[in-house]
Formats: structure tokens, C-alpha cells, sequence
């Protein structure tokens, strides 16, 4: 804390009570506040502190959602943040099937719309494509193009293509694209996986560096992801993929600093059959999955299965519950255990937070969107997208 | 002085920097670090703190009786005087906060440095430097580099007010 003190230079203030408050500003007050004197600038720029913030923001109270909503295809998407105040919750059992009678807690949350900040043409398609530490991975369907950007201190880099890029176009359909933190190297990467068949040799898997800005191309693997935000959890990302050899679902893994793939069983359930969908996330920091069937549009039973690597590497079948609204999806999980649900409510759309170890619950954003829309984790950061 | 007791409740007295005598259960002051070590350690039965105003002693007394009295049922009314608590003018919470920081109550530490951080968080640059008494070592062009390189950050209604 000494260090720290010192930076912050003299002020009315003990250093380490002014760093406390530093801690809980928003990054639009911090890029301001850099201007109030040159220790202040100095401290506020230091990796140190930057660390602190995102330590900070990472907190389960303060961890934000990011809605994504496309009107149509073609459309550029409406970005919004929000965050909701995690202690007001009720007993899931409250919830009536129809929610209807659950009180909407809109005067909750506080809600933001960002524009994006870089030029994208009118017929592109722009997906948000990862998530991790306030830095966004954003994917130009049309023309490939990937920018990792930071929404909070409206910084982006585009990610130029390697030299010889010839394979690095050929996919034919949307590649697998998907962001990670490193920690074993204070280093973000982003990897991109072929979303076609094996057939088409020439798709590979390339894994860009932040820090030296550049791509590497690594041998194919032929699994196909199915779609579904990846994890990216301790040093690894996970994601749902298909094997084509004997029509199996799958967890690929890819251990970002050694850069080698791995794969998981997905876990040996009863309830498994043809309709079965498989959701990662994390869940009380371990990686889980949610297994739930879907018979036409109705489901009727979810599972939470959760990795115990203690002993090797196994799924245990920790939770399951029935759905508070039968139309009900988990499209991610936050706040350390809670889960995420989207679901239709008459036009609307609405979310549902839910701990499945408390059985408490939070309803929220209830909001009209035609068109699809995707749930990201965000959390606010000042990390640069320089890589230092 | 020899430590003294009413029952079984240990007494302590705290000094306010304007000498104002506070007597109160030595386990109300355990919720602070320093208190609690100097009360361990030394087995003091009075303690000077001349570097905190009377009035502030005063607001972080009430607290910690409030946070004592603390339990899940009145949850929503102990909510409400944190409210309160810290709905007053800004150089009085920034004492509140030295004084918190001081005596290392870790709880009402995080909750006052909130409460100061969402006071300031829509301050101008010059009202920051007035708050907390920084002089400002920028040329104006290095400060209107500043609006240039983040223009977002400047926008909106900024707040030149000090309280």
C-alpha cells in the first residue's frame, strides 16, 4: 500500500482510504479524474491499480449483464449493460408459472446503451463473440473482421489478419470465435475455430496473442462447436461440440497457455435423450452444465452437473428443479451461483436470475424484442486493449 | 485507571479530539481493529483519539450501536439508517471516512468509501482538486488534451459543488 500512497501524492485523504474510493468509481469518473493532477494520472494509469479495479468489478455485486439485441440480420444490434441489485430476492417458489404475479423488479436495475464505437458498413452482421475481464470480442460476419474492444474506455484494436491468410478466410460458414485471459501471462487471447466439417481440410485453428499482436495457426480439430457462449474459466475455455465420427456431444477444452485441446465426457445422465440441450457456465467458480430437455417447446426438469477435479476429472449431479415458466432457457449464469434465464412473457422478453443452492430468485428487464437477443457477462474495466 | 465494570459489562472511554468523554461497553469498540488490539493488548480502560472530532466520534458511535443491534428482522430499518448515516455534507463524511480508516472498522470502511465514491463520481475535475485539496500540476494544454483524447468522459452535467 506504501507504493500506492506515494503515487497518489498528497491529499486531504489517508493514501489508502482515497484508494478504497478510487476503487469504486466508475471507469468514465476514473478517465476523468486522470486529469486532476499528474500523481493521479500516474496512479491511475498503473497496471496495479487497473488490476485493482477489475479485482473490484469482478465482485458478484457489481458483475453487470450485457444484452444483446438484433432487430433483424442485417440490423446493427442494440448494446445494453445493466446490473441489478443482487440482494432483493424472493423464494422461487413465489414465482407463478405464468409470472405474471411476481412483482417485476424494474426499479432495480440500472440500464445503459452503448453505440459501437468503430465503423461497421450498414450490411454487415456484428456479433459479440466473447467476454472476458471488460474487454469484448466483436466479429464482422461479412468481412471477418475482429476487434477486441472495451466498451467503458471506448478503446478498440482491430485484430489484422496474419500474413498468409488464405486459410484464415476459407471458413465457409461463421467461425467458432472465442476470448480468454491468461493469467499465467497477464495476456489475452482470442481463438478461432472452423465451424464447418472436416471435409474442408484447409479450415484451421488459429490462436491470436494480444501482447505480440499476432496469429498462430494450429493443427484442425475435428470436432464441431455447437454453438453457445464457451467458458473461459482458470487459464482454459470449454465449449459444446459435436463429434462427427460417432454423432456424440462433447466438451472441447483448449488450455490457453499451453495452447493444447483437451476433451470432456459430457456427463452419463439418465435424463439424456434426442431433445437434450447442454449448457456450460460457472457455477461457484467450477465448470458446469445444465442439462435440460426440450420435447417440443416445453421443458420440463433441468440438471446442474458440476466438475469435481479433485477426483480426476467427474461430473456430479449437484441440483435439479422444475421450470418457474415452461418456456423457460438458462442462457448463462452469474454472480458466482446463479443461473440466467430468458424467457417469453406475452410480447416480452424478460430474465430471470436464480440460485439454484438457495432456490432464490430475481426477475427482471422485462423488455419487447422481436427479433433474437443473447446475454454476455460483462464487467467494467480500464484494461487495455494495447497489450502493453 | 483501573479497568472498571458495571455486572459483567466492561466500560471504556473514548477521548474526542475537543477532550468530550464517551462512555460506553468495550464490546460496542470491538467491532474496531485498532480499539480491539489496544483494549487486548493493553488493557486500557480509557482512549484518547485527539486526531477525531467529538462530532464525528459521535455519528460513528451511533453506528456501531445500530450494527450491535443488527439482526435478520430489522435488516430493512438498519438499511435505512445507513441511509441516513451517510446523508450529510461532504466534508463531514470525508471525516467520518479518515476516521474509519483510522480506528479500522473494516465494514463501515467499504461502506462510507461507497458512499463518497457515488458523491464524487459526477464531480468535475476542479471540484475533485477542491475536495480533497490537490493542486493541479497540469498546463492548460495538458488539461485540454485530456477532453480531447476522452471527450465522453467530460460529457453530461458535471458537478463543480464541493458539498
Amino acid at each position: 500500500m506504501c507504493d500506492e500512497t506515494a503515487s497518489l501524492g498528497s491529499c486531504t485523504l489517508p493514501g489508502d482510504a482515497m484508494v478504497e474510493i478510487l476503487l469504486r468509481l466508475p471507469v468514465k469518473s476514473l478517465l476523468r479524474f486522470r486529469a486532476v493532477s499528474k500523481s493521479w494520472y500516474g496512479f491511475l494509469n498503473s497496471p496495479d491499480f487497473i488490476q485493482m479495479h477489475l479485482r473490484h468489478s469482478q465482485q458478484p455485486l457489481h458483475e453487470k449483464l450485457l444484452r444483446v439485441s438484433n432487430r433483424g440480420p442485417r440490423d446493427t444490434p442494440t448494446i445494453s449493460f445493466f446490473s441489478v441489485d443482487p440482494t432483493v430476492t424472493v423464494n422461487a417458489d413465489d414465482i407463478d408459472d405464468g409470472v405474471d404475479g411476481y412483482k417485476n423488479n424494474n426499479d432495480l436495475y440500472s440500464s445503459s446503451v452503448v453505440d459501437l464505437p468503430f465503423p461497421s458498413s450498414p450490411d454487415d452482421e456484428v456479433r459479440i463473440v466473447g467476454s472476458c475481464n471488460g474487454l469484448l470480442c466483436v466479429h464482422f460476419n461479412r468481412t471477418s473482421n475482429i476487434i477486441l474492444w472495451n466498451p467503458a474506455t471506448r478503446k478498440y484494436r482491430f485484430l489484422g489478419p496474419p500474413d498468409n491468410s488464405v486459410s484464415f478466410y476459407c471458413d465457409p460458414f461463421f467461425p467458432y470465435i472465442m476470448l480468454g485471459f491468461v493469467p499465467e501471462i497477464n495476456d489475452y487471447k482470442v481463438v478461432k475455430v472452423p465451424s464447418s466439417s472436416r471435409k474442408h481440410v484447409d479450415a484451421k485453428v488459429w490462436v491470436y496473442t494480444l501482447s505480440s499482436d499476432s496469429w498462430e495457426e494450429m493443427g484442425a480439430v475435428y470436432l464441431l462447436p455447437k454453438g453457445g457462449s464457451a467458458v473461459n474459466l482458470n487459464g482454459c475455455l470449454y465449449w459444446m461440440s459435436y463429434n462427427c465420427d460417432n454423432g456424440r456431444d462433447i466438451v472441447t477444452s483448449f488450455d490457453l497457455y499451453k495452447q493444447v485441446f483437451g476433451q470432456i465426457m459430457v456427463p452419463n445422465s439418465d435424463s439424456i435423450t434426442d431433445f437434450t440441450i447442454k449448457k456450460l457456465v460457472v457455477l461457484k467458480g467450477c465448470l458446469s452444465m445444465i442439462i435440460y430437455s426440450e420435447n417440443g417447446l416445453i421443458v420440463d426438469h433441468y440438471e446442474v452437473w458440476m466438475m469435481n477435479e479433485q477426483q480426476g476429472v467427474s461430473w456430479t449431479k449437484r441440483v435439479d428443479f422444475s421450470p418457474f415458466s415452461k418456456l423457460a432457457r438458462p442462457v448463462g449464469s452469474w454472480r458466482d451461483s446463479e443461473i440466467v434465464f430468458g424467457y417469453p412473457n406475452g410480447l416480452s422478453h424478460e430474465l430471470l436470475s436464480y440460485n439454484p443452492f438457495t432456490k432464490r430468485a430475481q426477475s427482471f428487464q422485462r423488455r419487447s424484442s422481436v427479433g433474437g437477443f443473447k446475454v454476455i457477462n460483462y464487467v467494467e474495466s480500464l484494461e487495455s486493449v494495447e497489450g502493453s | 485507571m483501573a479497568s472498571s465494570t458495571t455486572g459483567e459489562k466492561k466500560i471504556l472511554t473514548l477521548k474526542g479530539g475537543d477532550n468530550e468523554e464517551f462512555i460506553l461497553e468495550e464490546s460496542l469498540v470491538l467491532q474496531s481493529e485498532l480499539l480491539k488490539n489496544m483494549v487486548k493488548e493493553e488493557r486500557v480502560s480509557s482512549i484518547p483519539l485527539p486526531s477525531i472530532k467529538s462530532k464525528t466520534l459521535v455519528k460513528i458511535i451511533e453506528y456501531l450501536k445500530k450494527h450491535a443491534e443488527l439482526t435478520p428482522s430489522n435488516k430493512e430499518e438498519f438499511k435505512n439508517f445507513e441511509k441516513e448515516f451517510v446523508n450529510v455534507v461532504l466534508e463531514e463524511l470525508l471525516d467520518i471516512t479518515v476516521a474509519v480508516n483510522y480506528l479500522k472498522i473494516n465494514g463501515l470502511l467499504e461502506f462510507c468509501c461507497q458512499a463518497v465514491a457515488d458523491r464524487i463520481k459526477d464531480k468535475s475535475v476542479e471540484a475533485v482538486r477542491k475536495i480533497f485539496r490537490i493542486e493541479s500540476d497540469f498546463t492548460p494544454e495538458e488539461e485540454s488534451e485530456f477532453r480531447k483524447e476522452t471527450p465522453e468522459a467530460f460529457e453530461g452535467d458535471l458537478d463543480d459543488t464541493t458539498n
